[in-house]
């Protein structure tokens, strides 16, 4: 009974008109600090993302050709060109090719390499984090020069160190049948690391105990990697499986386009290439190169969303 | 008392986070503007021209700053006068962005490979030239400058009688050879194209290929400075015919006689085509390390791998072999051009920018000691080739002399759709992807889309300079 009135009391003094008052000034005022901390963030991305899309939407209806602002509706004229278009199929075939190959390799070897370099016995592990990761903190253009010289298939390491082996070399960015394995390998070798790296972190957030307690229930390594490690960390797996498909697009843009210009004959044109090329390369079709890039934001947020609901596993706290 | 200090500590926070808010918005939009290299300078003031000022926007290539010189002449002789040149790589982005914002540079010299100068000219963004024609020469001022252009050499850029364009830098094209190589080997320099085939053999048995031409670039290299040149010289009126858009401009005999002539190059391996498929400067470095023993390319190839080339390597031109010796040789002569903002407001002091460019010697001298190439005035061979590196004034003595004829390939200008179909097809036609008629057919097809696209103006591609040439050629044999 005194406890029914004691608790009375505390409910009436928090309806009483001035606690409420003060709960709602406080809730305004958070509502007004959260609005004024993300209005330059707005502010910026209206500007900077926003608008340029819905620009970019609109002008994929006109057929403009970028010199002054002349510019002739056409309705949906581009997407139906993008649709009898040869090169838009061969780049988007490309573009899955390249970006299913790339993530399976990229993220099969991530956690791989995670899982080893994560594991106390090996002592030079260090050395290893280190050498994974560099290729993810040098620019692109660096490594673009790097393996094109590499890859050259006159005086480059790659068909030199071949033939000394009795092997043939292969023009490995001029051959239609190598270069998209090529790009792929170049691409998995400039972002496996900081795949790697994203990983390891997760990984090091596993409660030790949990490893212990499997190994004393006779789980050997395999299994403990995965029937823990995997299904622990896979909430990091999928988000960095929405980054990595949402930056991809722009790393296979950079190393293709200055590795192979989407050739020989298309053969490693994406469609990220394939825009540029029709609206900033010499075509000067920037409508036309729109609705290239309003193909590319369907696509790609079609795969993140596939991929977002195929992944959904129970998330495991620890 | 606690509550109001948190609330003002709470305030502070707050007014700090919207500063630096603040500061990041405004570093990000100051970041937003155009790029570049700025080079302004004042005059000294008080004089005729003090407040004026001529605004120039430069691409980055292979003409350098070449507008520095014409830009401190007029600075010397325009006191007051203040300059701006903007040398930057994405000109033609610049002069797009300008243009829309209703502040577009004077005058402008922008990759044409980049920006689509025919459409500007349509769209009302280039002024015609017209203007400059009576304007008095530095020299002598009893002629105007519309008698001292080369007009044959402004080809890019006229549209409806009316010149938009100047050449700012005026490049030959041709088979480029390392002329000592020639000499230590016992190489017969070809006179015509049975005996540049019989070359290939003997390049062959050496370990080195007679040929390779960029794939990569094929839109450019192999089309402009190879395929080109070949076409003409089997049939000249049908190298016409491919410059002006029909259902059939790519079934002329002389268009399949060139694809097989070099399809039997390529079978024989007398074509490297490996290093072709390459960036443009790995390809060049085989045909400096002595590969390979022809490499079509434009005059600016000696410039461009300055630094590359080996020790007694001797760079000669060789007018493009024609199918019958003592007939013309053909090649594409081409340039980066300039053109005048139609909305400028210094029309004054872009005539004399011209005027001195084009009719100063001293401010000539040292543009053609930049850009390493010609300008669009008669008789440039004879007054100012000693300043030419030495394959360069070997390109321009063969036209001089009548021996090579020059014409300029328009229609991937005209139409830009063009490049890619060329580029497309040339790749797969040299990796023996396509065949000759999926070539042919391929151009074809390309052509019809143009003419049925009623939204792309069509032009008519005058071959009548290089007709009289080849009478001239003719009457002087």
């Amino acid at each position: 009974m005194k406890n029914k009135k004691a608790t009375a009391t505390v409910k009436e003094l928090f309806r009483s008109p001035e606690v409420e008052l003060d709960i709602k000034r406080n809730r305004r005022r958070r509502i007004f600090f959260l609005f004024y901390m993300t209005l330059p963030g707005l502010v910026v991305y209206t500007i900077f993302r926003f608008i340029p899309t819905v620009l970019g939407l609109v002008l994929s209806f006109f057929n403009w050709r970028g010199t002054s602002l002349q510019m002739t509706y056409i309705g949906f004229g581009n997407y139906t060109t993008l649709l009898n278009d040869w090169i838009f199929w061969r780049s988007l075939g490309n573009h899955l090719y390249i970006f299913l190959i790339n993530t399976v390799v990229v993220f099969t070897l991530a956690i791989l390499l995670a899982v080893l370099l994560s594991s106390k016995r090996l002592w030079e592990r260090g050395f290893y984090r280190v050498l994974f990761f560099f290729p993810s903190v040098v620019p692109v253009v660096i490594i673009n020069i790097l393996w094109m010289s590499v890859l050259n298939p006159n005086i480059g390491l790659l068909n030199s160190v071949l033939r000394m082996i009795g092997l043939e070399g292969e023009n490995w960015l001029g051959d239609r049948a190598v270069v998209k394995n090529t790009i792929i390998f170049v691409m998995a070798w400039t972002s496996l690391g900081f795949y790697m790296v994203l990983f390891m972190a997760a990984i090091l957030n596993i409660p030790s105990s949990i490893f212990e307690s499997a190994r004393i229930d006779g789980a050997g390594s395999i299994r403990q990697t995965f029937m823990i490690t995997i299904p622990l960390i896979w909430e990091h797996v999928r988000m960095s499986l929405l980054f990595f498909i949402v930056t991809s697009s722009g790393l296979g843009f950079n190393i293709i386009f200055m590795m192979s210009k989407g050739g020989p004959n298309r053969a490693s044109e994406i469609l990220t290439t394939f825009m540029y090329g029709v609206s900033f390369g010499g075509e000067s079709r920037y409508g036309y190169g729109s609705a290239i890039a309003f193909s590319i934001l369907i696509i790609t947020s079609l795969i993140a969303m596939l991929i977002m609901a195929v992944t959904k596993r129970e998330v495991y706290e620890y | 008392m606690k509550k109001h200090k948190g609330s003002a500590r709470h305030f502070g926070l707050k007014a700090l986070l919207m500063l630096l808010s603040l500061v990041m918005l405004f570093t990000t939009l100051s970041a937003c503007q155009s790029p570049g290299k700025t080079d302004g300078t004042t005059g000294d003031g008080g004089d005729s021209y003090a407040g004026r000022k001529l605004d120039v926007l430069f691409m980055v290539g292979g003409q350098g700053q070449m507008a520095d010189p014409i830009l401190a002449k007029l600075e010397e002789v325009l006191p007051g006068l203040e300059t701006t040149v903007v040398y930057d790589h994405q000109a033609n982005e610049i002069m797009r962005k300008r243009t829309l914002a209703n502040d577009p540079p004077d005058i402008f010299d922008v990759n044409a490979h980049f920006y689509d100068h025919y459409a500007a000219i349509n769209e009302g963004v280039c002024k015609p030239l017209d203007f400059l024609y009576d304007v008095p020469t530095v020299n002598d001022s009893s002629k105007k400058l519309g008698d001292i252009i080369n007009f044959a050499m402004l080809n890019f850029g006229y549209v409806d009688g009316k010149h938009y364009c100047m050449a700012d830098t005026i490049y030959t094209s041709g088979l480029w050879y390392d002329a000592n190589m020639f000499k230590e080997k016992g190489y017969a320099v070809p006179e015509s194209w049975d005996e540049f085939v019989a070359l290939g053999e003997k390049a062959k048995a050496d370990s080195k290929y007679l040929l390779t031409y960029s794939s990569r670039y094929g839109d450019e290299y192999f089309y402009n400075y190879w395929f080109n040149p070949l076409l003409a010289t089997i049939n000249v009126q049908d190298y016409g015919r491919t410059q002006n858009p029909a259902p059939d401009s790519w079934d002329a005999p002389a268009v399949r006689k060139a694809l097989e002539l070099t399809k039997e190059l390529i079978d024989k391996g007398y074509v490297d085509t490996v290093s072709g498929t390459l960036e443009i400067t790995e390809t060049q470095m085989e045909f400096c390390n002595g590969n390979i023993l022809f490499y079509p390319c434009g005059s600016w190839l000696e410039a461009e791998m300055a630094g590359n080339w080996p020790d007694g390597f001797d760079l000669k031109y060789l007018p493009f072999p024609p199918q019958k010796k003592g007939d013309p040789s053909y090649l594409h002569v081409t340039g980066v051009v300039s053109a005048v903002s139609a909305k400028t407001k210094n029309e004054d002091l872009v005539k004399e920018y011209y005027r001195y460019m084009l009719s100063d010697k001293e401010t000539m001298e040292k543009v053609v000691g930049i850009t390493l190439n010609g300008l669009p005035v008669k008789n440039f061979s004879a007054n100012y080739g000693s300043l030419l590196p030495k394959s360069v004034a070997s390109s321009w003595d063969a036209i001089d002399s009548g021996q090579a004829i020059g014409f300029r390939v328009m229609a991937p200008s005209f139409y830009t759709s063009l490049g890619a179909t060329l580029k497309d097809r040339i790749d797969g036609f040299t990796s023996g992807e396509i065949s000759i008629d999926d070539v042919i057919n391929g151009l074809n097809e390309q052509y019809e889309q143009i003419l049925a696209d009623d939204s792309v103006p069509k032009y008519e591609y005058d071959l009548s300079s290089v007709m009289d040439a080849i009478r001239e050629y003719n009457e002087n044999k």
